[in-house]
């Protein structure tokens, strides 16, 4: 049994080899492929690192009327944080905000106007969502709706732009891809079965000394394996480099590095494996039922 | 061994076999006799059953074909030994590797196939030819790779269609004394061809086949 196995790898490694050409045009495709897919990835793992940052750092700030009493506010700031998608909420009084006006501006306003002309107001801080789109317009609405609201502060409009750009592209990289891996299966398709035309002489032999369809088509199948392997392999190695010199140049620029996924090997493999191995069954359902 | 009932088959064209009956025994060397076109080849492939009949029933074995499973077919030809006219050896392999290449089909260990290899070529008389290919063969030495690949899977029959077509009347006569050696030790064989000066006189089964209708001499 290992010894048959042994010999059917190897006939799939022979025919590497005695089809030059066919094997180079499947291996660009699969290579080429990967690239692509390999750089939309990239590109979208990173966006996704950033809009989970920013999504950390959404929060709203609400200001309230100013004949408000404290305990009315604080009444207000309990209902919110009731509210679905509220992480929590920082209360600040009148006399906290001329505390954050002389931090921040070096000056204690009270020197200058004798009543505290600064709102009470309230710092709402919303819940990490990491893999899902963040809405913030109905909190929005909510909080709108309580009494004792003076004004809403909050990046909803661009949060929006955001979240809407992620997922054009993310729809965008959907398709793209799709569309990309069809026509290499067909490629890998189409160069298995010159494979098979070119070799129809062995094919027929086979039948006749008691080979089982099995037999014939698994050297066919490891061979749109290895295809799909070395197209792959060599496609990470390319785009290992280039992240390599293109980090190396960003980081005279910016602090910002692009990463690639540690497990991004692993994945570049198992789809350029999976597209040639879903191109050779292709053929061979066709040239070998 | 190999048994025929009533067996019709034709082709689309109109040619091919009918209401052939014949009965091959255990060690048994048959000759096939007919002019080209006569339906020898017909015989064969339904023998081998890469055709199944319209009527009647082949044996082969314990092959049935109104009972055999496509799937099964495979198992059915471990047990022929085929040689053609046309040699069909692979080109780009060397004459080790054409001889070894069914022994990797049924699945012998790998540490038995050299001796096995080597043994039949020595008993076809290719010892020192191993690392040659086909084109690197005279048609009798090819031949002979022929009934060495088909000897070293041990088979119980030998099916050999117009093995001396494409070779000189003393190699043709030096094959028919191979396959008869190659019988002498126990392998039914099935020989067809259409040269009655090479058959006669070799006290072997003769049966002819004209236009379809077999008649047993």
């Amino acid at each position: 049994m290992l010894d048959r196995a042994l010999f059917l790898f190897a006939e799939g490694f022979r025919n590497l080899l005695r089809h030059k050409l066919t094997v180079f045009a499947a291996v660009f495709s699969v290579f080429l492929t990967m690239i692509i897919i390999g750089s939309l990835f990239i590109i979208g793992k990173n966006t996704n690192k950033l809009i989970y940052y920013l999504r950390t750092k959404y929060k709203i700030e609400v200001f309230f009327e100013a004949d408000l009493a404290k305990e009315e506010a604080l009444d207000v700031v309990k209902q919110i944080e009731s509210f679905p998608g509220v992480r929590n909420t920082t209360f600040i009084d009148k006399e906290n905000a001329t505390k954050i006006f002389e931090k921040q501006f070096g000056e204690n306003i009270l020197d200058y106007i004798q009543r505290n002309p600064l709102p009470m107001s309230c710092v709402i801080n919303l819940n990490r969502t990491g893999d899902y789109e963040l809405d913030i317009m109905p909190i929005v609405t909510r909080i709108e709706s309580l009494p004792g609201i003076d004004n809403i502060e909050h990046q909803g409009k661009l949060i929006q732009r955001i979240e809407g750009f992620h997922n054009r592209f993310t729809t965008i990289f959907s398709v793209v891809s799709i569309g990309i891996i069809l026509i290499t299966i067909s490629i890998i398709s189409n160069t298995i079965k010159l494979t098979i035309y070119a070799k129809k002489d062995l094919i027929q032999d086979l039948h006749i000394i008691g080979a089982t369809n099995t037999f014939v088509k698994v050297p066919f199948l490891i061979e749109g394996i290895l295809q799909g392997f070395i197209g792959s392999f060599i496609a990470f190695l390319v785009l290992s480099l280039c992240l390599q010199i293109g980090n190396n140049i960003l980081t005279q620029f910016s602090s910002m590095t692009i990463r690639m996924d540690p497990a991004a090997a692993s994945w570049m493999l198992l789809i350029g494996i999976s597209i040639s191995f879903i191109g050779s069954l292709r053929a061979l359902a066709r040239f070998l039922p | 061994m190999i048994q025929m009932e009533n067996v019709t088959y034709s082709y689309e064209k109109g040619y091919g076999v009918k209401n052939v009956n014949f009965t091959i025994d255990d060690a048994e060397f048959t000759f096939l006799i007919g002019p080209t076109g006569a339906g020898k080849t017909t015989i064969m492939k339904l023998i081998y059953m890469a055709l199944i009949p319209q009527s009647g029933v082949v044996t082969t074995g314990h092959f049935r074909s109104d009972k055999i499973k496509k799937r099964k077919i495979p198992f059915l030809r471990r047990s022929v030994g085929m040689i053609f006219q046309e040699y069909h050896l692979l080109r780009d392999r060397n004459l080790y590797e054409n001889i070894a290449l069914p022994l990797y089909v049924i699945g012998t260990r790998h540490s038995e196939i050299a001796d096995r290899v080597e043994n039949v070529i020595d008993q076809v008389g290719l010892v020192g030819k191993e690392d040659h290919t086909p084109d690197e063969l005279s048609g009798g030495e090819q031949q002979r790779a022929c009934i060495a690949r088909a000897l070293v899977k041990d088979p119980e029959i030998i099916l050999a269609d117009e093995p001396t077509g494409n070779l000189d009347p003393i190699t043709s006569f030096e094959l028919l004394k191979l396959l008869e050696a190659v019988n002498h030790e126990g392998t039914a064989v099935l020989m067809a061809s259409h040269n009655y000066n090479l058959i006669k006189g070799r006290g072997h089964k003769i049966m002819e086949i004209q236009q379809g209708l077999l008649r047993e001499n």
